[in-house]
């Protein structure tokens, strides 16, 4: 099970996920037997991180386990591999294109069915994140990129929730690619509305004694990067932890290598799922809202 | 002295400790914040938006202790 996992898209992943077996081989003799002979962090960690085959969690006739594999390749000696998470990124687009493509088809003016939860959505990131953080002018021109964020990482939180589904917002990759892009529209849209000197000149509150200015640029400085990385962090780490806890409660099964386990295993594990519904759409919203406020604080800043 | 396993351990208090800090910040949060829209029902549509913003920049800080206290168990 674990060679598939070995080479993935980015090196350190390997890394930590061959670490990550010689840590637990040494440590959970307790839990061997678990998975498809492997040990319960091997498997556990399997299902999280990123691979080059998708799985179906099955083995067929002969004993070898049903799995997709996916192209591997390098541009430039860069690993460019399509791996799993990737395949659900672009599951994620399709779904929303097809989603939106559909409801709104033949241009009514009251939307029916799906197409009214849909506007629903919409209309909310418009006017409850977007207006409301940024300001009526801006706002309106932000929305797009705004609703993009949301139903992208909402769809990308869901589908790792469906089964045969990983959860590609889980991938510390994916979620600073997200926080690389919402970083430049903070930047961007500052020096949009204040030019290129303007908008550094914008991290110094003005009116402050002389000997305080070196301390504001070195706070200042540090908070602009430690915002999107806190993105970042918050959305890998509350994706990777639902699934951790859900796949421990389960292992809890084979831990203890008895059927009556699962009696109290299941239900918990299914409590913690429904939690899980309930995060990927906080999480969705958390990270819209966050980098609204913070474009709204780069047009608007305190004077 | 083989059997100490002390970085486990070391996981395991850290992601305690940081679930303390964390729940204590955001007890702290909802607690005010209940009392505020206790005293004003109006005012609840704003305190609640700006409470899951602290919350979410609380939960932040937690979550990256417990993701640090995570790679120490994988990087042992």
């Amino acid at each position: 099970m674990m060679e598939h996992a070995a080479p993935g898209a980015d090196p350190n992943v390997a890394a930590h996920a061959a670490d990550a077996v010689h840590g637990a081989e040494a440590a959970g003799h307790a839990a061997a037997g678990a998975g498809h002979g492997d040990d319960l962090g091997s498997t556990i960690l399997h299902h999280i991180t990123n691979s080059n085959s998708i799985d179906f969690g099955f083995n067929d006739a002969s004993g070898h386990p049903v799995a997709i594999h996916l192209p591997q390749f390098e541009i430039f000696g860069i690993d460019m591999s399509i791996t799993k998470h990737v395949v659900m990124m672009w599951v994620a687009s399709v779904v929303l294109i097809l989603a939106f493509s559909l409801a709104f088809r033949g241009r009514r003016m009251v939307p029916r069915g799906l197409g009214n939860l849909l506007e629903m959505m919409v209309v909310f990131v418009r006017d409850e994140i977007a207006i409301k953080n940024i300001g009526e002018k801006h706002g309106r021109r932000l929305t797009p990129y705004l609703l993009t964020l949301f139903f992208f990482i909402m769809t990308c939180n869901l589908l790792g929730l469906i089964p045969f589904g990983s959860t590609a917002t889980g991938n510390v990759n994916v979620t600073a690619g997200l926080a690389i892009l919402s970083f430049l529209m903070i930047q961007l849209e500052g020096m949009r509305e204040y030019g290129f000197f303007g908008h550094w000149k914008n991290l110094i509150p003005h009116g402050l004694p002389i000997f305080v200015i070196p301390i504001m640029i070195v706070v200042e400085l540090l908070s602009i990067f430690v915002k999107p990385f806190a993105l970042c962090m918050r959305l890998f780490a509350n994706m990777t932890a639902g699934h951790v806890a859900i796949l421990a409660f389960l292992g809890m099964i084979f831990i203890f290598k008895s059927v009556f386990v699962a009696a109290a295993a299941v239900p918990l594990a299914i409590a913690i799922m429904l939690l899980e519904l309930f995060v990927a759409l906080l999480q969705a919203f958390i990270f819209t809202f966050l980098t609204s406020l913070f474009i709204g604080f780069s047009i608007h800043p305190a004077h | 002295m083989e059997n100490l396993q002390l970085p486990y351990v070391a996981a395991a208090l850290g992601m305690g400790m940081a679930v303390i800090g964390g729940g204590l910040g955001i007890g702290k949060l909802a607690a005010a914040a209940m009392e505020g829209i206790a005293r004003q029902p109006q005012a609840g549509p704003t305190i609640g938006t700006n409470m899951l913003i602290s919350a979410a920049l609380i939960e932040g800080a937690t979550l990256i202790a417990e993701v640090l206290c995570f790679m120490i168990v994988l990087m042992k």
